[in-house]
């Protein structure tokens, strides 16, 4: 049998419907709409949608609604990006949109819409001679740029850079510059960002510049190239070349000189800025373009398909990669990060018909393992606020802007009393999260415990649950006592959460 | 060499006019059954009222307006109405010919008489003046004209009965009679006396015979019929006229709508009402038509297609089944497995109408999308829809309403559609939908399957038994993908993608042509292999023109099959000589659009929606698409082959644009329209053939289509 699924995504530009087919394994796309909106101008210009727009994204949202019942598709998800995730007015516009059209818009947040595209890259890279080889992935999104190094299908480094292309267009229109001078400005404004990412680990050693979106398909169409192949090997000469060629052009003329649609050439030369920055950086040649689409990403999570689920799984051991290369950044105590990370794991499985929780907050739990105490490069003082806010400050790959905050709000109670209301912070999360936060940080902080002294004396722990106990027996060959203390001091939360009164025991 | 020079290029509708010289020939031709010949002189005068109504009074108003433009052949708007005059005062002057010297006579051997005055038995007068009482006198309304009077508003195509009366003191008066458009125009006398003829007496004549009826106190002394061809008002339709209409719009005046742009005038009437009329409708010399004859020969479609008389008429002919359809209880399965070809109207539209039927009732689809363009009224398409609507379909229409004719009778039926459930869309802003294209899609086992049909003709079942006309089924996943894409566009959905495999207007159409033209152009300097046969209704694209010279100039071989206007001057040395127009005129109105580029062996071939006009590649949307099954590409060449081999009714044009037919002393004589009938039946009947013998006797059920 075969799935059918719908995504509409409302973009900065307009909006896109993707009605796809997945039938083992492939994936097959019947529909591809596009209807041109200028949604981010208001947004970036404004703050805010006007309900005009919102008239007008209800109109085409409403003729896409005609396609997906032609279709008979009930898998269907709404997403929007940017534009919407900017606007200060969007919780209204939302729920005018849910009135209208019955539409529940998910707005993704920035390393959601990142980690999505990365997930598609790595699927499709999966198939590729150079999947195991360091990869460079950079992806320009209207509001941000996503860039991530890659080595054998893990990524070990992601950043968010601000400066996606509509972005740079603000800063452009608020130069009212000529085109003559555009690319200067471009150039001048991204040199700023060539430190940065020169710093980046491995960036040196990458082999492969790969890519993808709107922006360098439109750079391969002018160039001469074709779109329909997986891969798409770009020499750098022809992009600085056509840089080159077109940097004094106003969009119009490109427009016409190139045949392409209005709503892309805004934001090429700015683009084509970015991509040059990074060749000064990354000196590899040709660069690969994967034909991915943001619409296209979603889909494949929406569809049971095997090879994403791998995908999906790889990627969760790159978030932890990537946040144990940030424990490296702040010199954390690597040796404890790795034993705390080992026992939640053990007590998180082990626990896991009292706190029921799924494998993503096991994921969750993890990084707050490795990242509890990496604060203390600031100051120990404190150091449980400060290994929060890295946290909030770096937003961890594959992570949604929710999910961050548990991660954080766990490092940050793991050393002081958590109240389930007492925090301000806390009080934006929803109940059900901040029972999540405790039942985390209960198992965070027992294992904390058992590894009081920072020396990984527990080799293994077996769990046994007797009458409102929970019965810690400890396999080590060093003495436990200062962890025997620390259980008994710290039980009280865990007792509290769980009904269960850890007592400890050595084998 | 200046491609642009005038003397490379034929008027528009200097061109027409010649293909209605050529419709009128089949009048002449005795080939053709006696009947049908009537119906060929009825239709060349049809043909001009609308040529009038739109093309000359598009003209026309050029000059009012003082436009100075030239067209393509050098010609002033002013030097063109001169031309036509000319031109068709030769061609009516011609038409009453055929009609007196021939036709009328032979028809008369036949039985089929049309009586005057004198021929009237007594009997016969007292049926007429029974019927004259009873039903004519009522709805005429005489008008006199005098100071105190305006004269009357004549209505369009009007015929009209201009009378002089004398009243006692001896003054004359003019009066207009409009002869009732809601009676017949010729009155069929039922003679109990003389049952072996058909006797028929024309309006006017019976008017005239009654007419003091009408004006009692008057003696009446002359009465003559005549008819006004006005600027169309209402009617009017940019399709015709938008190239005139643009140029009218930029001149920035208000469009005044029904002046007069001909006077059909009874010979020898009296110049008193001659002169009057002349006067008081502003026309010119040029712009009257004395009639030898009854005014207005469309009114004998009515007599051509009178019951009875088989011997004077076409035989039948049984539109066959596709033989991948016959004896296959469902169309998708054959559809799934490769392309169908439907040659209209040697195939039955009822493969169409049948395949609607299928998906209306079979639980798999899930929707079906189709143009309309021209639907004919109580259409079994729109039947079908609603059924499909009905069922639970997700069923969109898209709707022109801008088409020609029946304007009413287009939004009585889309209403019905929205009634039923189906979503109905109306059309582009400022674009007229004129792709054919219906497409159904249908959830199998193994994923979405999309099943599309394809034509150069439209959804009009009536329509189809007397246009040629090709279309063509597919599930051929890239069509089905454009297919849904091009309906994304017409609904306002979507922007256009990349098209896969069409070509669509505006926008990808006219450059697709060119680049194969030039493509030509490359493989005949390379390996001196160009070849392009085009079949369409008209060329008047100069951009295509121009790329067809070069063409000619570099060697390509182009065959032009184009029925009606053509602007192209074909064998002019050092520009067109290897280039040749034929026109074909028969039987059924040529209509299919089938463009054959050689591409160094592996030929391309498209069918289309689109003619070679501006108006086409400009202002429509339309669609070519490309045959890819190796047999359809074989059953397209062989009916390029007969056409380019027809010599009875195809004529070729000489340089001066003249069109004659081929000579074809020593060769079999090829009617390209008659040899295609042959050509389908024996594709069924070799079909039938190689089958096991129990197939045999079900070919015969299956072979007459009604």
């Amino acid at each position: 049998m075969f799935e059918i699924a719908a995504v509409i995504s409302i973009a900065s530009e307009g909006i896109y419907l993707n009605i796809s087919e997945s039938k083992g394994g492939t994936i097959k796309k019947i529909e591809y709409l596009y209807q041109p909106l200028n949604i981010g101008q208001e947004t970036f210009n404004y703050g805010r949608i006007s309900f005009k727009k919102v008239d007008k994204i209800c109109k085409i949202l409403d003729n896409y609604k005609q396609l997906i019942k032609d279709y008979a598709v009930r898998n269907v998800k709404v997403v929007g990006t940017t534009a919407l995730r900017e606007a200060k007015n969007i919780t209204f516009i939302l729920d005018q949109i849910k009135s209208r059209t019955h539409f529940d818009v998910q707005v993704l947040d920035d390393p959601q819409e990142k980690s999505t595209i990365y997930k598609a890259m790595l699927l499709k890279i999966n198939n590729s001679v150079f999947k195991n080889d360091r990869l460079f992935l950079g992806y320009i999104g209207t509001g941000s740029l996503g860039i991530a190094i890659c080595k054998d299908r893990k990524i070990t480094y992601s950043q968010n850079v601000r400066i996606g292309s509509v972005k740079l267009l603000e800063i452009l229109r608020s130069f009212q510059s000529d085109s003559e001078n555009a690319y200067r400005i471009i150039n001048e404004y991204l040199s700023s960002f060539v430190k940065t990412i020169k710093s980046i680990p491995d960036i040196h050693r990458v082999e492969h510049f790969i890519t993808c979106g709107q922006e360098i398909e439109n750079i391969i169409k002018m160039s001469g190239g074709r779109l329909d192949t997986e891969f798409q090997s770009i020499p750098v000469k022809t992009i600085t070349d056509l840089f080159d060629k077109i940097k004094t052009n106003t969009p119009e003329q490109i427009g016409r000189k190139y045949n392409l649609p209005d709503h892309d050439l805004e934001s090429l030369l700015p683009s084509m800025g970015i991509y040059k920055m990074f060749f000064n950086i990354i000196e590899v040649s040709p660069i690969i373009s994967v034909p991915v689409k943001l619409s296209e990403a979603i889909l494949l999570e929406m569809f049971s398909n095997d090879d994403f689920k791998e995908i999906s799984r790889v990627f969760a051991e790159s978030t932890v990669i990537s946040a144990k290369n940030l424990g490296l950044r702040f010199l954390y105590d690597e040796e404890h990060a790795n034993q705390v990370e080992k026992l939640v794991l053990i007590l998180f499985d082990l626990l896991k018909p009292k706190h029921r929780l799924d494998k993503r907050y096991r994921l969750l739990l993890q990084l707050a393992a490795i990242l509890h105490d990496i604060g203390k490069f600031i100051q120990l003082k404190n150091h449980s606020e400060h290994s929060a806010n890295i946290i909030k400050g770096t937003e961890l790959l594959g992570l949604d802007q929710r999910e961050t905050e548990i991660v954080a709000s766990v490092a940050k109670y793991h050393s002081t009393k958590f109240l389930l209301s007492d925090d301000v912070n806390l009080q934006k999360l929803e109940q059900k999260d901040r029972l999540v936060i405790a039942k985390l940080l209960a198992i965070l902080r027992l294992a904390d415990a058992l590894d009081r002294s920072h020396s990984s004396k527990v080799k293994d722990i077996k769990v046994q649950i007797k009458s409102r106990k929970l019965k810690l027996k400890i396999i080590s060959d060093q003495r436990i006592l200062l962890e025997k203390w620390s259980i008994e001091t710290k039980s009280e939360f865990f007792e509290d959460v769980f009904g269960l009164k850890p007592e400890i025991t050595k084998e | 060499m200046n491609l642009d020079s005038y003397d490379y290029y034929f008027n528009r509708e200097l061109s027409w006019l010649a293909f209605n010289e050529r419709v009128l020939d089949e009048a002449f031709s005795k080939s053709n059954p006696l009947l049908e010949r009537l119906k060929f002189l009825s239709i060349s005068g049809s043909n001009l009222d609308e040529f009038f109504m739109i093309r000359v009074a598009g003209l026309k108003e050029l000059v009012s307006v003082g436009y100075s433009g030239r067209d393509a052949a050098g010609l002033s708007a002013k030097e063109q109405l001169d031309a036509i005059s000319k031109k068709v005062h030769h061609l009516v002057k011609k038409q009453y010919v055929c009609l007196n010297k021939l036709l009328l006579p032979k028809l008369q051997k036949e039985g089929i008489r049309f009586l005057s005055e004198k021929d009237l038995n007594s009997n016969q007068y007292a049926i007429l003046n029974d019927y004259f009482n009873s039903t004519v006198f009522p709805v005429l309304t005489p008008m006199a004209i005098d100071q105190g009077r305006p004269f009357p508003q004549i209505l369009n195509k009007s015929l009209n009965q201009a009378v002089i009366i004398e009243n006692e003191k001896k003054e004359k008066l003019l009066a207009i009679i409009q002869v009732p458009s809601v009676l017949p125009r010729f009155i069929r006398i039922f003679d109990k006396d003389d049952e072996k003829n058909m006797n028929f007496i024309s309006m006017e004549k019976l008017i005239k015979l009654f007419a003091k009826k009408l004006f009692t106190g008057y003696k009446i002394l002359s009465i003559h019929p005549f008819r006004l061809t006005r600027n169309s008002d209402l009617s009017i339709d940019e399709e015709e006229a938008s190239d005139l209409l643009e140029e009218i719009e930029k001149s920035l005046r208000q469009r005044e709508r029904g002046f007069p742009v001909r006077l059909e005038i009874e010979k020898n009437s009296s110049s008193i009402i001659s002169n009057i009329l002349f006067s008081m409708l502003a026309l010119s010399n040029d712009e009257v038509y004395e009639i030898n004859g009854p005014i207005d020969l469309s009114s004998f479609m009515d007599i051509s297609t009178i019951e009875g008389y088989e011997n004077l008429k076409y035989k039948p002919i049984f539109p066959q089944q596709p033989p991948e359809f016959v004896g296959k209880k469902s169309k998708f399965d054959v559809i799934k497995k490769r392309d169908v070809l439907l040659h209209h109207p040697y195939q039955s539209f009822k493969s169409v109408i049948e395949f609607l039927d299928e998906a209306a009732e079979d639980p798999n689809v899930l929707a079906i999308k189709q143009s309309l363009y021209r639907v004919s009224g109580n259409s079994p398409v729109v039947k079908s829809l609603m059924k499909a609507a009905e069922n639970g379909k997700q069923v969109t229409v898209l709707v022109e309403l801008k088409a020609r004719f029946d304007e009413e009778n287009n939004i009585q039926w889309a209403k019905k559609l929205e009634k039923s459930g189906c979503h109905v869309v109306y059309g582009l802003v400022g674009l007229k939908t004129h792709c054919k294209i219906l497409l159904v899609v249908r959830k199998e086992t193994d994923g979405i399957k999309r099943y599309v049909h394809l034509s150069t003709g439209n959804y009009n079942d009536k329509t189809a038994k007397l246009y040629t006309d090709i279309g063509m089924f597919t599930s051929r996943e890239s069509f089905g993908a454009d297919s849904s894409a091009l309906f994304n566009v017409l609904t306002g959905y979507s922007q256009p993608p990349e098209w896969k495999k069409f070509s669509v207007a505006p926008g990808s159409l006219r450059d697709a042509f060119i680049q194969h033209i030039e493509s030509e152009i490359y493989n005949s300097k390379e390996n001196g292999n160009g070849r392009i046969i085009c079949k369409n209704n008209a060329l008047l694209d100069k951009e295509i023109i121009k790329a067809l010279y070069r063409a000619s100039m570099a060697g390509v071989k182009i065959d032009l099959i184009v029925r009606g206007i053509c602007a192209l001057r074909s064998g002019v040395k050092k520009l067109s000589e290897n280039i040749t127009v034929y026109s074909i005129v028969g039987r059924y109105l040529e209509h299919s659009r089938i463009y054959y580029f050689e591409n160094a062996g592996n030929p391309k071939i498209f069918l289309s929606s689109a003619d070679w006009m501006p108006r086409n590649l400009d202002r429509r949307v339309e669609t070519m698409f490309p045959i890819e099954d190796e047999r359809l590409k074989e059953e397209i060449r062989d009916i390029l082959d007969l056409m380019v081999a027809d010599n009875v009714k195809a004529r070729i044009q000489k340089e001066n644009g003249d069109y004659v037919i081929k000579k074809h002393q020593g060769v079999q004589s090829v009617e390209s329209q008659e040899a295609l009938a042959q050509y389908y039946r024996e594709k069924n009947q070799k079909h039938f053939n190689d089958k096991p013998e129990k197939s045999k006797f079900r070919s015969k059920k299956n072979e007459v289509d009604f």
